[in-house]
């Protein structure tokens, strides 16, 4: 649908059939919104990661008062609004609340992604932690290893032709886009593309 | 007859203007058990005892003239034994008078005698036949009689272990269904004819257009073995020269007639011209060893050890909630109707480390006001430390209602106690059919309530859109659900694999485990087949399966979607429908089955699912006592049998099911919509139809039936 709309818009560009820039000021007018649409959600994913970051009571034993403690600029009312009542911090607040949070959660979080995912959750930003579950799970691990030893053999890669550790993560990536949950869902089919993506020129 | 006493076969001259037998050879005296003297001067009926019918077959050969070819029939002979002959009718002159040779020679041998004898009352006699087949010399023959042979091996492996199957005889192979009747005996047949096509599939004659037919004939009390099995065999012979499209056929009371018309018009202008110089070549079991025989069902094993997350990861929704359990998050499980979102709540919960017991079901359907769910909803939130709380479809809460535990879950503060104190550790889940977005649109959910649930949503996907898991889920339930039956079930025929790989399975994982329990319970195999599993949908006129038309991907892709196309009808409307194709069905095919008193007996069964047995529940449900579901049950079970075996009613029955199992209690009684629709269907569709008739249909009494459509008239 989106894809329809972009090419419809850049048929009438192309055609120079651009509007009059009172047009476009009566249309923006028109489809201007009062205040911000809800943002779904963002409380429960807020409180999610004060959970995740560890450094706060649970909601049920005085969250709202610890987050006190930790900026004492914030008050009581407004953090209480942004833990239960989906209403969206100060841009500045929401950007240095998650920087703290996300820092304690240790290496490789994308900051910028969190901010997007607690404002517009999933599916428009895929969740910052699937990936990383995915990656704990004990099975997918020696399914990867075994994707991994069949690829170095059939294509005679040897080991000093590529980082481990990298070549490893690529494989489990590329293992959840394609659902692959058990080895036999891995068919002969599979070994070109993972091979290309595990071991890019 | 000096010539004639040196054949095998039995010979009669016959006058043709009397039919009083001239002369007989010494092999008709043997064959007829009567001296000569005693059959000459008698009339050909009271000398050859045809069982009933097929004195027609040999009267109408006597009214042609020429050489008359005469298909197999039976006669009763002198010690009571039925036997089947076949014959062939030349002119002779006898005397002054113009007279009909008779030739007649038995055709049973020890392969079908041995399959006679052993049909019973209540046995069915299945003859199939392979035909439209083209053989071009020797090295076709071989093939053809290998095929026959894989074709016999793979029946022994698919039949019944209390079914008989008997040698091929040359294209046709003889099955005795063993105390199977009407539906059942047909439905196991096109299960047959299916797995037949599909495992031999490749062979030549098959893939170049031949076609199986089968013909049936059920053992009556009055008749003999060997009789049903020659009407199997007539009827075989009937449907493979009546039509392109009759693919099984029963036999019927004409079928004597019938080929006693083939016998007219069999010659064409060649008629009354000299039909050969020998007769027809007995037919012969195949001396041929068959192929070595396989006993095991070449059924696909079943997968052992399935315990669901491993193998169905339902898109990463497992993974998510293995995440999620950890947290103290609301969460939302969304997906379409009998998708598996509770077993995802059980992942949560498991992973909790929480008993069993400790997990707490909260169907909102179940509540009937406000203040009930309130009250109950505060019940379970005060006593909830250390629970998983699942709420099933809460947007159908009021809105009140819905707004109050809002509050309390964003709040995590327990709003019905004074003084206020804060919620127990509980892991809270609901259960959504749709987005929160679209529900919310709708005006069916509240804001805050979304607000709630919205954090972290598992999406679980239909099973249509992960087709890889349909195999794998179906093996999962077939070994639960043979184990509580204490049944070691071997798998799923591949045609029925097949059929289930192509079924969109609309009630997802719940139909699938209602289709394999419906299936098991009408099956004492050990495999099913698509038939057992309500999802056969026929065989083309040439033999094979129907299958729907594939599209290329990228036609499919870019099909533009109608608004027709994207309607889909509300569980009740699907119910009206099937119950409209079954009363169809059944006018189409004669008969009469009780499809009300069925529809009734599916709902109360289906209810007492729903509550888990608890008959009050169920009850309250059905808008009836407790006590009449208890009086009715007993005859609900001696229903049970023909239910299950009629393939008219599998698809009203999935859909009553996913009904009962998915409506808010209606504000009627369930049974009277259902009994309301059938006798509306009867009313528009059976004009033609007897009260009497129609009231069986209903499953009451003709008086009843008046009633009732009286009052449906009149309101």
């Amino acid at each position: 649908m989106s894809g329809k709309l972009i090419t419809g818009a850049r048929q009438s560009t192309s055609a120079g059939k651009t509007k009059a820039p009172e047009e476009y000021a009566r249309e923006y007018v028109e489809l201007t919104d009062s205040s911000l649409p809800l943002s779904l959600g963002f409380s429960a994913r807020l409180n999610m990661l004060w959970d995740l970051a560890n450094v706060a009571p649970p909601q049920a034993e005085g969250r709202v008062i610890s987050l006190l403690g930790i900026n004492s600029d914030w008050r009581e009312t407004d953090v209480r609004k942004w833990l239960q009542k989906d209403v969206l911090p100060p841009r500045l607040d929401l950007h240095n609340m998650v920087k703290f949070l996300v820092a304690q959660l240790g290496e490789g979080q994308d900051l910028k992604r969190w901010e997007a995912f607690l404002v517009y959750g999933s599916p428009i930003v895929s969740s910052p932690v699937n990936q990383a579950l995915y990656r704990e799970d004990q099975t997918r691990r020696e399914i990867a290893s075994t994707i991994f030893a069949q690829i170095t053999d059939e294509y005679g890669i040897p080991p000093t032709a590529y980082d481990a550790d990298q070549v490893f993560q690529r494989c489990l990536t590329l293992m959840q886009k394609f659902n692959i949950y058990e080895l036999r869902d891995f068919q002969a089919g599979h070994l070109e593309p993972f091979k290309s993506f595990m071991f890019p020129k | 007859m000096v010539v004639r006493e040196r054949l095998d076969e039995a010979c009669l001259s016959i006058d043709a203007i009397s039919g009083d037998i001239i002369d007989a050879n010494s092999s008709a005296v043997r064959l007829l058990g009567a001296e000569l003297s005693r059959l000459q001067g008698q009339a050909w009926p009271r000398v050859i005892h045809c069982r009933k019918g097929c004195e027609l077959i040999l009267a109408q050969a006597l009214q042609l003239d020429g050489h008359v070819k005469i298909p197999p029939f039976v006669i009763n002979l002198p010690g009571g034994r039925d036997t089947i002959l076949a014959g062939l009718l030349a002119p002779c002159s006898a005397g002054e008078t113009a007279g009909r040779d008779l030739f007649l020679w038995e055709l049973i041998g020890d392969t079908q005698s041995s399959l006679a004898a052993a049909l019973s009352p209540g046995d069915t006699a299945a003859v199939l036949g392979l035909d439209s087949v083209s053989l071009d010399g020797a090295a076709a023959t071989d093939e053809f009689v290998r095929l026959m042979s894989a074709m016999y091996a793979s029946l022994r492996g698919i039949l019944r272990k209390r079914d008989e199957i008997a040698l091929p005889v040359a294209s046709a192979i003889a099955i005795r269904l063993d105390q199977t009747l009407g539906e059942e005996a047909q439905d196991i047949c096109l299960a047959l004819l299916s797995h037949l096509r599909r495992e031999h599939a490749d062979a030549g004659f098959i893939a170049a257009g031949g076609r199986l037919c089968i013909g049936l004939a059920n053992r009556s009390g009055d008749s003999s073995g060997v009789a049903t099995l020659w009407a199997a065999s007539t009827s075989l012979a009937l449907a493979q020269y009546t039509g392109e499209g009759e693919i099984i056929r029963y036999a019927g009371a004409r079928d004597s007639a019938l080929v006693g018309g083939r016998l007219a018009s069999s010659g064409g202008i060649y008629a009354s011209a000299r039909f050969g110089d020998r007769p027809e070549v007995r037919e012969e079991p195949l001396e041929k060893p068959i192929a070595s025989v396989s006993t095991a069902p070449p059924v696909a094993p079943i997968e052992k050890g399935i315990d669901g997350y491993v193998v169905d990861n339902m898109e990463g929704a497992v993974d998510q909630a293995i995440f999620l359990a950890g947290l103290d998050l609301p969460v939302a499980i969304i997906g379409e109707a009998g998708t598996g979102k509770m077993y995802v709540a059980q992942v949560i919960h498991d992973e909790s480390g929480a008993a069993s017991e400790m997990l707490v079901s909260i169907n909102c359907r179940d509540f009937r006001s406000r203040k009930a769910a309130q009250a109950r909803i505060a019940r379970e939130l005060a006593d909830a430390e250390g629970r998983t709380l699942v709420f099933k479809s809460p947007h159908l809460l009021h809105e009140g209602a819905q707004q109050k535990l809002a509050r309390q879950i964003a709040s995590r503060t327990l709003a019905d106690v004074t003084p206020p104190r804060a919620m127990p550790r509980v892991k809270l889940i609901a259960l959504f059919p749709e987005s929160l977005e679209a529900l919310l649109r709708r005006g069916e959910l509240t804001q805050s309530l979304a607000s709630a649930f919205a954090g972290y949503p598992i999406r679980v996907p239909p099973i249509r859109d992960r087709k890889q898991a349909v195999l794998r889920w179906a093996h999962k339930i077939l070994g639960q659900e043979g184990a509580l039956r204490d049944r070691d079930m071997k798998g799923f025929t591949p045609d029925a694999e097949q059929a289930m790989l192509q079924y969109d399975w609309p009630g997802n994982i719940s139909e699938m485990r209602q289709c394999i329990q419906h299936a098991l319970d009408k099956t004492p195999k050990d495999w099913l087949t698509p038939v057992d599993l309500g999802l056969f949908k026929g065989i083309s006129a040439q033999g094979a399966p129907l299958v729907p038309e594939s599209q290329p991907f990228l036609t499919a892709a870019l099909a533009p979607e109608s608004d027709e196309t994207s309607y889909t009808p509300t569980a009740l409307e699907a119910v009206h429908v099937a119950l409209g194709e079954a009363v169809h069905s059944l006018l189409s095919l004669e008969m009469v089955k009780p499809l009300g008193a069925w529809a009734q007996d599916d709902i109360v069964l289906a209810a007492l699912d729903r509550y888990r047995g608890d008959l009050p529940r169920a009850a309250e449900f059905l808008h009836t006592r407790a006590r009449n579901i208890s009086r009715w049950l007993p005859k609900i079970k001696d229903r049970e049998e023909e239910r299950n075996s009629s393939s008219v009613w599998q698809a009203p029955r999935r859909l009553l099911w996913e009904w009962v199992r998915e409506t808010a209690p209606p504000e009627v009684s369930p049974l009277s919509i259902v009994g309301d629709a059938v006798l509306a269907q009867l009313s528009e569709q059976a004009g033609s139809l007897s009260t009497a008739s129609k009231a069986r249909i209903l499953g009451v009494s003709a008086p009843t039936y008046q009633k009732r459509l009286r009052e449906v008239l009149a309101s």
